[in-house]
């Protein structure tokens, strides 16, 4: 991957193993030293009740693998496994703020867009060229993003494109980073096809075809995988060989404001949410970045009692300025909607925030407010059976000496 | 639940906004008012605060001729009114 200045590019790939894992085992200390499946309904698993394998304690070894079904996972597991249900919303925020630490050393830091929902976390990639000036070579690099992630089991890479790089921090031992220079093909020929960025099933059909590791699909012509595979048999047969086209593309910071309480008991009942609510916006007004600015889009998030997470967005039709405004359309949306279940906190997370307060008007603003007004009373007529008691004040004579001949009340009609 | 009355309404008609309404002025010598009664109620004019008068309309005649004298006082609860006394008609009116 050639950058502007025609220097070879440098890519970080930053990949923290069993990321949901790692921050359930942060969040319950209790959970150490025990297998753990963490259970989706995502992915293609088929098996049991549809659910399938979100991600798993390390101890559980090599064998599991992302959107197996959950039956297949469990027949090799331990009898002791202890399933626990997702929190997308816990590891979102986490993983949010590792690309936030990271972004603070280095500008061009990208989340793995492997599937945004769930797949993506944990693993990010990040262009290093041109950080030598700042803090030196690649390893002095390398250190100062290991220390931006020290709390995790992290492994770090680099190589010339993001494919290279994740395989080295795949390679590479804890917090310790691995460089993968000049050809990469001996590297790669031992490496498991379970390495592959692909779906559950294509590894499954690699391994029927006798295709074990990279170098078995490197050593076949790329036609015949994209003949027996499609598209994703030339994604194989080029990653095989260390080729990666993707760009790195860096993400985008968006500013949000984010305010946090718990419910004294888990609640269902809105006379004690919506108030909880007001308060989380009266305090996110507050903040100075929401000062004379307004945001366009609201979420809630709350754990539920014995479910799993409620997450709830609702984009205001215009920028909201204020608390009352936000919370008008955050009612209006909540009144259409049964919560899963009794809610034990709340985290409102306001975003989109614009300096823009104006509001798109028509240009004929009279005509139709006109057009409102006569409607209404055309209802009106059809309500009493006769001519509304409407009266509009009309002008007469405002030069008259007269008073009472200066305004009069005229009967408005539609 | 307040029934229909089935009654016709008169919202065709204009009616003209402000419109004099007779009230009983007792004015003291100079033609001053002091107090007035609207209604069922009296009330006393503490300060006269301004005066006036409109001659209009002199040419359609002494029936149709508009004189009058306008006052605008101030009752003792502080609410401000204005009174004409009507020259023509020797009829006063609150305004």
């Amino acid at each position: 991957m050639p950058t502007l200045d025609g220097t070879r590019a440098a890519v970080a790939c930053i990949h923290i193993p069993n990321f949901m894992w790692q921050v359930e085992s942060l969040r319950r200390p209790e959970l150490a030293g025990r297998p753990v499946i963490i259970v989706g309904q995502t992915g293609t698993g088929t098996g049991k009740g549809g659910q399938s394998v979100l991600d798993w304690s390390p101890d559980l070894g090599p064998k599991m693998s992302r959107g197996m079904p959950l039956s297949e996972a469990l027949s090799g597991a331990r009898r002791d496994v202890a399933l626990l249900e997702p929190d997308m919303p816990l590891y979102r925020r986490v993983f949010g703020e590792v690309l936030d630490t990271l972004e603070a050393r280095c500008p061009d830091v990208e989340p793995d867009a492997e599937s945004p929902e769930s797949y993506g976390l944990g693993r990010v990639y990040i262009g290093i060229w041109g950080l030598d000036r700042l803090y030196g070579d690649d390893a002095q690099v390398v250190r100062a993003l290991s220390n931006a992630v020290r709390q995790f089991d992290a492994r770090i890479g680099v190589g010339e494109n993001k494919w290279l790089a994740y395989i080295a921090a795949s390679a590479s031992s804890s917090g310790r980073g691995l460089k993968i220079t000049g050809e990469p093909g001996r590297f790669l020929a031992r490496l498991p096809v379970e390495l592959l960025p692909v779906d559950f099933k294509l590894i499954t059909r690699l391994h029927g075809f006798g295709l074990h590791t990279m170098g078995d699909i490197a050593a076949l012509p790329p036609g015949a995988m994209q003949a027996q595979f499609g598209r994703d048999g030339t994604l194989v047969s080029d990653l095989a060989n260390g080729i990666d086209h993707r760009p790195l593309v860096a993400r985008r910071t968006e500013e949000a404001v984010s305010e946090y309480l718990e419910f004294p008991d888990a609640t269902v009942s809105m006379a004690a949410i919506l108030p909880a609510i007001e308060s989380l916006l009266s305090r996110a007004y507050t903040r100075p970045q929401l000062a004379h600015r307004s945001a366009r889009e609201a979420k809630l998030e709350a754990n539920v009692l014995r479910r799993p997470p409620w997450t709830m967005r609702v984009a205001f039709k215009e920028p909201a300025g204020s608390r009352t405004k936000a919370l008008f359309a955050i009612k209006a949306k909540l009144d259409d909607l049964a919560l899963p279940g009794p809610i034990e906190d709340m985290r409102l997370t306001l975003s989109g925030l614009t300096g823009d307060a104006g509001r798109q008007e028509s240009l004929w603003t009279e005509v139709r407010r006109d057009q409102k007004l006569q409607e209404a009373v055309s209802q009106l007529e059809a309500r009493l059976g006769t001519a509304p008691p409407v009266y509009q004040v009309r002008e007469l004579e405002p030069w008259s000496r007269i008073p009472e001949r200066r305004h009069a009340l005229v009967q408005l009609s539609p | 639940m307040v029934p229909n009355p089935r009654a016709q309404t008169r919202a065709r008609a204009i009616k003209p906004l402000n419109a004099p309404a007779p009230v009983t002025v007792s004015a003291d010598e100079r033609g001053m008012p002091l107090s007035f009664s609207f209604g069922r109620r009296t009330y006393e004019v503490v300060a006269t605060e301004d005066m006036w008068k409109i001659n209009d309309e002199w040419w359609r005649g002494p029936e149709m001729e508009i004189e009058r004298v306008y006052f605008r006082a101030r009752l003792a609860d502080g609410r401000p009114v204005t009174l004409f006394h009507d020259l023509a008609l020797d009829t006063w009116f609150r305004q």
